[in-house]
């Protein structure tokens, strides 16, 4: 689906929800060049399935107590290792989730956070994981990725949208230029009391976007939800 | 509920599903029984139904919009003292609003959300007899209001005079083709012989949360709907069942 193709629908939705007075959340991804320049600007394309469980877990009151499959009637998270997880609690966030844990990485640290790949296997709700992942480092397709900069709530007067924004820097300093064709959102989610990393959404990019060795980009990634 | 709106929620589902869209839509359903017969469980085996009703419900409260853009996105809901357009907060069913720099609102006040939601310590789990959370119902017939944070006026517990015996909330949950649903349900029994009558208006759905880290509870309303057609008048024996079906459609 493309941009327009998708914004077509969104705006039937958009109307749709207001009559019936529903709502959804959304996501927005923003890629930034080191000169400041806009390279991506879009709608944000897919949150899985580990995050409608975990949304509806919080919503419905519900556990993710189902051991089965990963699959419909199932409420449980399947981790980055493809471990399908459960448990007799509620699906959610870790207790402090300003510090550098749930969707902030720490600086080098490719597990948690925004992180970027160079696969761009069309979006699947069951994926878990980036298909090809950049690793932290310097040697071919590594990148160095930064601190993910504390969270930012912004409000919308106009389309009274909130949403909560994270930033994070890539760097790329392997000695060539890396294509980047895929961005995922890792949280550290918990559930039975135990941490689980888990991919929440998972956006590919089209065009892919190229990072020159000694450059960097900021990855910008917002959770969006318009109030009446 | 119309076929308009049946074909217009058809639409929106599919249209989430397409767009990987968390669109969570919720359903109020209830019936009002007379003439009940219980066997010597308690349970009830015949009842007359005088009315019923299956509605969309069009009533997340601000309170809901905050719990799910904090949980969801992972923020603070830090904005102390004020509760509107803009601020992420939350305001209890006394009025008092909450907030915290330090963690997001959960349930048992330790590292996470570590708590089994579908005893009777969860969320909108509630006891036999407790008021404190889940499902209430209230006399009150005011229009709905994105801010409200109570009934109008809470149908207390009891078998007093203007009182309703609260049953246990309880869940069940199921998958319909794509469509999941977790229905939250709870009866409320008029049971004074001497009257007078009952009159039902509006509902609520509230959830039980620790606000800071004492820990300190408070009960928050998530949803409220106006009883239509209504009000419901309750006459002695008679049940009222009410659900919240809470859905969500996977692809």
């Amino acid at each position: 689906m493309n941009d327009r193709e998708y914004q077509q629908i969104l705006d039937e939705l958009t109307q749709d929800c207001a009559d019936l007075e529903l709502f959804f959340i959304a996501t927005h991804l923003k890629i930034m060049g080191s000169g400041g320049k806009v390279l991506v600007d879009r709608h944000g394309h897919s949150a899985n399935r580990n995050f409608a469980n975990y949304m509806i877990s919080q919503l419905g009151s519900v556990n993710g107590s189902d051991a089965g499959a990963f699959s419909n009637g199932n409420i449980n998270l399947m981790d980055t290792t493809g471990t399908i997880r459960s448990g007799a609690t509620m699906i959610g966030p870790v207790f402090a989730v300003e510090a550098v844990d749930f969707y902030r990485g720490f600086a080098s640290d490719d597990t948690l956070g925004t992180l970027v790949g160079i696969d761009d296997t069309a979006f699947s709700f069951n994926q878990f994981d980036l298909i090809n992942k950049c690793a932290q480092g310097f040697g071919a397709n590594q990148v160095q990725y930064h601190e993910t900069a504390l969270q930012v709530k912004g409000w919308n007067g106009g389309t009274r949208n909130m949403s909560i924004t994270y930033t994070r820097r890539v760097s790329n300093s392997s000695g060539a230029t890396i294509t980047l064709k895929e961005v995922g959102i890792i949280g550290s989610i918990v559930l039975a009391g135990v941490r689980r990393k888990t991919m929440v959404a998972r956006d590919v990019l089209g065009p892919p976007v190229a990072i020159i060795h000694t450059d960097f980009l900021d990855i910008i990634f917002a959770f969006n939800l318009i109030y009446p | 509920m119309d076929d308009q709106t049946r074909e217009k929620i058809a639409r929106v589902r599919a249209n989430a599903v397409k767009l990987n869209l968390f669109l969570p839509i919720v359903f109020f359903k209830w019936k009002h029984l007379r003439n009940v017969v219980r066997d010597d469980q308690g349970n009830i085996i015949s009842a007359d139904v005088i009315a019923e009703s299956e509605e969309i419900s069009r009533s997340w409260m601000r309170n809901a919009f905050n719990h799910l853009i904090s949980k969801s996105g992972g923020k603070y809901p830090s904005d102390a003292g004020s509760f509107g357009d803009s601020f992420l907060s939350y305001k209890g069913m006394a009025g008092n609003i909450r907030s915290s720099n330090t963690f997001v609102f959960v349930q048992d006040g330790g590292s996470a959300d570590g708590v089994n939601v579908e005893t009777l310590k969860g969320y909108y789990r509630a006891a036999n007899l407790s008021t404190n959370q889940g499902m209430k119902v209230g006399t009150g017939v005011g229009a709905e209001d994105f801010d409200s944070f109570a009934l109008g006026g809470l149908i207390s517990h009891g078998v007093g005079a203007g009182q309703l015996v609260y049953s246990a909330c309880t869940l069940v949950k199921s998958l319909v083709g794509n469509v999941y649903k977790a229905t939250w349900s709870r009866d409320f029994t008029h049971n004074r012989a001497a009257g007078p009558n009952v009159s039902v208006g509006e509902a609520g759905m509230f959830m039980y949360l620790i606000y800071a880290s004492t820990p300190s509870y408070d009960t928050f309303m998530f949803l409220r709907d106006i009883v239509t057609p209504g009000p419901i008048d309750m006459a002695f024996g008679d049940v009222l069942t009410m659900a919240y079906e809470i859905t969500e459609t996977y692809p």
